[in-house]
């Protein structure tokens, strides 16, 4: 049996990887990944085997990042209705994101489309959105992304399929309009 | 190229960031901070469980024996109450009946 330790060092990479792929900020997915853990530290005894341990590390990890998505949706709708009340507009110019490193063509081509997908994503229904987050991301394969979504792997691959097709009309309908 | 052609293109350029997609850098001091949440969270449940859940069984225990208290001392005090209420009904009824008797024997 792996000490406490030995499995953070073991699964925190992709713990963490895997809340940055939905909260897409570093502190944040650091943040629920730590959280991830202390869960895991108070349930540990139950588990004797190692696979069974390491998909329900996954499985925290992703219900804690859509937990924290829902909250911050609410926080977001919630944001909306007091600014929607508020009279003074003091302070509420919006973040211009700042450039990368280098600015070659490249670059700036990438991070457009890293944008694009990511936004695309957003948009996927979250079963949808987790099997490929699991599956293109981190590199799961279908047996442990139905290990870890708790369904089966017709279920998992079905998701992917559906997956796929929502994300090329959703990039069709972008690309159309912005071509 | 058409622009079903170019959209396509570009398409596929956006599904390859999948493959290149950012990894966060390790952080050496991930471990510890977990270790820090686990200590401040058994802290925390260590109040809650060795001084909060004691006081509030001791609150409730004193709430408890006051109640008893005073409904055992209201039940002998209506039981002395009406105890004497009771003689005195009977006294009264007692004289009233002597009276009765004199009033019989003037006549």
């Amino acid at each position: 049996m792996l000490s406490f330790r030995e499995i953070v060092e073991a699964h925190q990479e992709k713990v963490r990887n895997t809340c940055f792929r939905y909260v897409k900020n570093l502190e944040d997915a650091d943040d629920l990944a730590q959280e991830v853990f202390v869960q895991v530290y108070e349930s540990l005894t139950h588990f004797r085997e190692e696979s069974e341990l390491s998909t329900w590390i996954y499985r925290i990890a992703v219900n804690k990042s859509l937990d924290f998505l829902r909250r911050s949706k609410r926080k977001k709708r919630f944001a909306i209705i007091t600014h929607l009340f508020k009279t003074n507009n003091e302070g509420d110019e919006e973040e211009i994101p700042l450039p990368a490193d280098d600015n070659p063509q490249n670059d700036l081509e990438e991070s457009e489309h890293k944008k694009v997908i990511e936004e695309a994503l957003d948009k996927l229904p979250e079963n949808q959105r987790t099997a490929i987050i699991l599956s293109k991301y981190e590199g799961f394969k279908n047996k442990e992304i139905s290990e870890i979504m708790k369904i089966s792997v017709s279920a998992v691959e079905a998701l992917l399929h559906r997956a796929k097709k929502n994300l090329h009309s959703l990039l069709f309908d972008y690309y159309q309009k912005n071509i | 190229m058409n622009n079903k052609e170019k959209i396509e293109k570009q398409i596929e350029k956006t599904l390859e960031q999948f493959n290149n997609a950012e990894i966060l850098p390790p952080n050496p001091f991930f471990y510890t901070r977990v270790e820090a949440k686990i200590k401040a969270k058994q802290k925390s449940s260590y109040v809650l469980t060795e001084v909060l859940k004691p006081a509030m069984l001791i609150v409730l225990l004193a709430i408890n024996i006051s109640t008893a208290v005073w409904y055992l001392s209201a039940s002998e005090q209506q039981e002395e109450s009406s105890q004497s209420e009771l003689i005195y009904l009977l006294s009264s009824d007692f004289k009233s009946d002597n009276s009765k008797i004199d009033l019989l024997n003037i006549n």
